[in-house]
């Protein structure tokens, strides 16, 4: 038995990811995540869907299907994701079912993720990112840049839950824009 | 009191303090800081930027030249505010501007008397000797005397922000062809956005009285405006003024969110830059009054007609008791209506025209000319000039110049189109050449009745949804009036007494445009940068025109082919703030933070900006004073010892794939096809001209597996590079390429005791002895009962090092891990600066020596670009300017004795003149060295491969320092590198 144990530590440090402002909540999904990047003249899309049990996504878009989603991300290149704790193993499994028809590699520790829920988020996000937020529906996603930082969005529901994945070293920086967002959001529509 | 008891948009049941120069006011909610003043009797609200001649406000909008204002205090103070424009908030604060020692008694009116050597392009004949005079007394002192308020001189304190908008029809400009625009596409289900600079909506329609249909405009409105607000595809935005046209229907808006507050919200941005992307646009801006020149033209009270009309009707105001009205067209006679019918005491309605009409009783004088004025800080009467050449003074304290209206068309010529002459109209209206997407409709297209504003904002809305296949029914037109215009063009009343006014903010006169031709500054464009005319604020909304109708008289050639000057966004004033929104003070951009951060913090670490990355610089202990002591200590340790340092931000790479090898053999100037799994090695990355782009090392982890390592400096444009390579160069290859930086800690483990601290975690079933992880080994292990991880034999500091990585959750605990099981070593961390010091030492290059101009034979590293294969760069890499054995090379420098070298400095033959001419390289990176006891340097120099051992100085010209110093080998210490294979 090692005498030292490494621990895991949050990338938002001591302070908790959560907060509520008014209507609005901000809270950090915890994400297994492996992206998936498909060897040309391989059946990568078809050994995906035998995991996900749905067709990978085109341009935009991403699945959710039981314990697993997955998002476009490029030509022939997806990022796979699940609960941590329950898909702890999505690397390992992921590696197995491609049997070398597509690079695997390990992304949990490489993304953060916030939820930005409650109704009128996109409020927010028109200050936010540089794509419609009011023409985005659930199931969509996109890339843009937040606050110089390129970023992916979803939309998992219209208006009122989306979530925003960005590399982990930008974590606190994300978090802080998206509540100074967010209390704006709310006192326009307060000061309305 | 200037104000009626009743009528008028303003809240008379809030009332509202304010001051202006420190004396205290009172207005009503739904003022504006002028018509609060206006109120209160003050007609004089500022001074002119040359002159200094006494000036108050002549419109109701942004286009106002003179009455320029500063408001609040402090780091909120600010300049150049349009009293026009400033919504009256209790406890406003306004000082005039460019006045000492009172806005009554300037004591730099003097230059008013001073006008005959003063004028147009003065300083281009002055001033011209001594010639040293003018930077430090010349110019200082015009900044001094002229000049529009003062800057805060202090951070704004203020929050901003900026967006993006999206929507089908963009209508700029909220009157009646915006709202009836607006209600149309409203109507027809598109998403539209209606933007308005004012903070109600109405346009004209809130300064006259007009009926629409069997309602008031008023009524008309207010119902349209209920029933946009009604419809959630439409947007309704106040306060917002859109100032620039830009490619593919994007617009740019800013939005006075917060400027009407006394005080700032905490959590609101004062203001929104937004860009407004449009799939269509329809230019709504109305039109704008100009004046006519003639003598005195300038003095306060003498106002546009229609400004004068929207004080009376929209605020109730009266600019003084008794007024007059001088016109070219039927509109100003409508000011004289409105004005009777407000109470005021019309003494002339002077018209050029002999034939002009008589719309109701007041002394009508046709034919006739007003010719100057009387009164020192505000009108006291004019003097007009009867068509039979007599003379008569008519007692007056307001005076409405009607001159014609020109559209508000800025917005459809910033793509570059040029409007077109209107002659029965007298002014210029859009073109052809509209930028994409783009419409006119209204007063803006030269449509001046209300009748037509509205027909041809409903036409113009149709037309635009049709083609985006929104179909539209159009709404039942109100009936309105629809009166013709009838006007004769006149601009100014000739050679006078005083002089005429053309450009106010900038006091430019028809005398100046006259010498300007005279001159030979005849092309507008000439003739703008030569008299100042249209610069400034107001970007000469009102003086344009009649200045370019002077300059066609005196060339003999017309209006429209004397041309226009070139229309540049923004429209009215944007400040720098709005632009950058967020991105300010500590958020100017975001921060990135290490896997090891806050365990760095814990710690006392001071921090460094490297990039977007806060880095510890060092870890000061208690009793270290100064940073050298930390550094020089934490250096000390690592060679003697074993010291620990995060790493994370180096870039990462995973690349695989069947052609990986191939892949990054054509990357790297060196081979790395042969690299066998389980090693390592340092590569050189070269650009398409052979200069060296960045430096790193390649790990191959299996056959079809490798990690590239970047600089942090050039962690994002090397990825950049690798995916134009495979994605364009090399598509044939297979090859996957996945940027890992944020995903993975590392830390560096240097010293020797390096191999003996990490035994101490990594799970015994790995052996990292030295025979079985040698120098440049790598390998992925376990450590701490199972945690996954990669271990990389290399060294930066020159010792038995290892780099080592593991997810970047465990960056933190890793960090403090290593600490605990290495007590007994004393391991130490090290920030950045004994990094640096380390590496300095081993003559390792990083980004200050590949600066962009640096080749691999400068760096002494020419034979690693591998002649027997092909690389990006390698040919280039071998043109005789970057190759040649005269050149440049890396060297080390020390210094003799204890004098210090700096980065930066530029290196001389001992006792040669410092001039370029001498110049024969420069120090790239310097520091104190804690092992040798001494300041070295490394740098380049001039066949410096074979000139060890001279002596050179080092000279800092910046500072006045030259010192003398030693070449000798890049590699301080351990040239040999027996250290870091022990």
């Amino acid at each position: 038995m090692a005498k030292y144990r490494l621990t895991p530590w949050s990338p938002f440090g001591q302070d908790s990811a959560a907060a509520e402002i008014g209507p609005f909540a901000l809270m950090k999904p915890d994400l297994a995540l492996t992206s998936v990047a498909g060897v040309s003249g391989t059946d990568v899309e078809q050994r995906l869907a035998d995991v996900l049990g749905a067709r990978p996504p085109g341009p935009g878009g991403f699945v959710q299907t039981g314990n697993l989603g997955c998002f476009w991300m490029g030509a022939r290149l997806w990022m796979v994701f699940g609960s941590r704790g329950t898909c702890d193993d999505l690397t390992e499994r992921l590696e197995t079912a491609m049997q070398g028809a597509a690079a695997v590699v390990e992304q949990s520790d490489g993304w953060v993720g916030l939820d930005v829920t409650g109704q009128g988020v996109s409020g927010a996000f028109e200050r936010l990112v540089c794509f419609d937020i009011h023409e985005m529906r659930a199931g969509e996603v996109q890339r843009s840049v937040i606050e110089h930082v390129g970023c992916i969005v979803f939309c998992l529901a219209p208006d009122r839950h989306m979530r925003v994945l960005a590399p982990r070293s930008y974590a606190r920086a994300l978090r802080r824009t998206l509540v100074t967002c967010l209390k704006a959001t709310l006192a326009l529509h307060t000061d309305e | 009191m200037n104000r009626r008891g009743q009528g008028g948009r303003i809240n008379r049941g809030q009332p509202l303090r304010f001051t202006f120069d420190g004396r205290s006011y009172q207005g009503y909610d739904g003022d504006t800081l002028a018509s609060a003043l206006l109120a209160n009797g003050v007609r004089l609200m500022g001074r002119s930027f040359k002159y200094h001649r006494p000036r108050g406000v002549i419109t109701a909008g942004s286009e106002e030249p003179n009455a320029l204002v500063e408001l609040r205090r402090g780091a909120r103070r600010e300049p150049n505010t349009r009293a026009t424009q400033v919504e009256l908030f209790d406890g406003l604060e306004a000082r005039s501007q460019n006045r000492f020692p009172s806005l009554a008694f300037d004591a730099l009116g003097v230059n008013d008397r001073l006008s005959s050597v003063l004028g147009a392009g003065f300083y281009y004949k002055t001033f011209m000797w001594p010639a040293a005079f003018w930077e430090t007394v010349y110019e200082p002192l015009i900044r001094r005397a002229a000049g529009l308020g003062r800057l805060a001189e202090a951070p704004d304190p203020d929050c901003y922000d900026k967006g993006t908008l999206f929507c089908d029809l963009l209508v700029i400009g909220a009157g009646p062809a915006g709202l009836a625009a607006a209600l149309t596409a409203g109507r027809a289900g598109a998403r539209v956005i209606l933007a308005d600079e004012d903070f109600e909506m109405g346009g004209r329609l809130l300064a006259e009285r007009l009926s629409l249909g069997d309602a008031r405009a008023e009524e008309w409105r207010a119902a349209t405006l209920e029933e946009l607000r009604g419809l959630t595809n439409v947007r309704l935005k106040t306060r917002t003024t859109v100032v620039g046209a830009y490619d593919n229907g994007v617009y740019g808006a800013l939005e006075r969110v917060t400027d009407h507050l006394a005080a700032p919200h905490p959590d609101l941005p004062r203001q929104i830059f937004w860009k407004i992307r449009s799939k269509r646009a329809l230019v709504c801006t109305g039109a704008t009054e100009r004046p006519i020149a003639f003598g005195n033209n300038d003095r306060p009270g003498v106002m546009l007609a229609g400004a004068l009309r929207a004080y009376a009707n929209r605020w109730a105001v009266a600019a003084d008791r008794t007024v007059a009205v001088f016109t070219n067209n039927d509109d100003g006679h409508r000011t004289a209506m409105d004005l009777m019918g407000q109470g005021a005491d019309v003494g002339a309605v002077v018209d050029v025209r002999e034939d002009a009409p008589r719309l109701g009783d007041y002394p009508l004088f046709a034919g006739a000319q007003v010719v100057d004025t009387a009164g020192r800080l505000g009108l006291k009467s004019i003097t007009l000039r009867r068509a039979d050449g007599s003379t008569e003074v008519v007692p007056c304290g307001a005076l409405g110049v009607a001159g014609g209206w020109n559209p508000a068309l800025a917005l459809t010529c910033h793509q570059g189109g040029r409007p077109v002459w209107r002659p029965e109209i007298a002014t210029f209206v859009p073109g052809e050449t509209l930028p994409e997407r783009q419409l006119v409709a209204g007063a803006a297209a030269g449509v001046f009745s209300t009748h037509g504003a509205v027909s041809t904002g409903v036409a113009a809305t149709v037309a635009a949804l049709d083609g985006l296949g929104i179909r539209t029914t159009p709404p039942d037109l109100p009936r309105a009036e629809d009166a013709p215009v009838n006007i004769r063009p006149f601009w100014h009343t000739g050679e006078g007494r005083g002089r005429s006014w053309l450009d106010l903010q900038n006091d430019v006169t028809v005398k100046d445009v006259a010498l300007a031709h005279q001159e030979g500054f005849r092309s507008v464009e000439h003739l703008k940068r030569y008299t100042t005319l249209g610069m400034a604020t107001d970007q000469g909304k009102l003086a344009n025109l009649g200045a370019l109708a002077v300059m066609a008289e005196l060339t003999g050639k017309s209006i429209p082919e004397t041309g226009t000057t070139t229309f540049r966004p923004p429209y009215t004033p944007v400040p720098i703030a709005a632009l950058a929104g967020r991105s300010r003070g500590r958020e100017f951009r975001p921060t990135r933070l290490t896997p090891g951060h806050d365990w760095a913090e814990a710690q006392g670490a001071v921090f460094v900006e490297a990039g977007p990355w806060l880095r510890a610089q060092y870890f000061p202990r208690e009793g270290e004073t100064h940073w050298r002591q930390s550094v020089d200590r934490e250096a000390l340790a690592v060679r003697s010892s074993v010291g620990i340092c995060d790493v994370s931000t180096l870039g990462k790479v995973d690349v695989q794939g069947r052609g990986a090898a191939e892949y990054l053999d054509l990357l790297y100037a060196n081979g790395m096809e042969r690299l066998p799994v389980g090693k390592c090695r340092y590569g050189l990355m070269l650009r398409e001209d052979g200069i060296v782009l960045d430096d790193g090392t390649v790990a191959r982890l299996a056959e079809a597996h490798f990690v590239v390592t970047t600089t942090t400096a050039n962690a994002a444009c090397v990825y950049r590079h690798m995916e134009f390579v495979r994605q364009c160069l090399r598509p044939d290859l297979d090859v996957q390429l996945m940027p890992v930086t944020d995903a993975w800690a590392q830390v560096a483990v240097a010293g020797p005791n390096a191999r003996k601290l990490l035994q101490r975690i990594v799970d015994p079933v790995f052996d990292i002895s030295n025979d079985a992880f040698p120098f440049m080994a790598c390998a992925a292990i376990r450590v701490c009962g199972g945690t996954p991880a990669r271990l990389f034999r290399i060294s930066f500091s020159g010792e038995l090092a290892y780099e080592i990585a593991v997810p970047a959750c465990y960056g933190n605990s890793l960090m403090q891990v290593l600490m605990d099981v290495g007590t007994d070593y004393e391991v130490t961390p090290y920030g950045t600066e004994a990094l640096g010091v380390l590496r300095i030492e081993k003559g390792h290059a990083t980004a200050s020596e590949l600066n962009g101009q640096t080749s691999a034979t400068h760096l002494g590293m020419a034979r690693m670009v591998s002649a027997n294969k092909d690389c990006i760069g390698g040919v280039l890499s071998r043109r005789p300017a970057l190759s040649e054995k005269g050149g440049f090379r890396l060297i080390g420098l020390e210094a003799i004795g204890t004098a210090e070298l700096a980065a930066g400095s530029h290196l001389f033959e001992d006792g040669a003149e410092k001039t370029p001419a001498h110049d024969e390289g420069w120090t790239t990176s310097a520091c104190y060295s804690p092992h040798l006891g001494k300041s070295i340097a490394l740098g380049f120099f001039e066949r410096g491969d074979v000139r060890w051992g001279e002596v050179v100085e080092v000279a800092n010209p910046i500072e006045g320092a030259s010192v003398r110093a030693r070449v000798v080998s890049p590699h301080f210490i351990d040239p040999k590198g027996e250290r870091l294979r022990g």
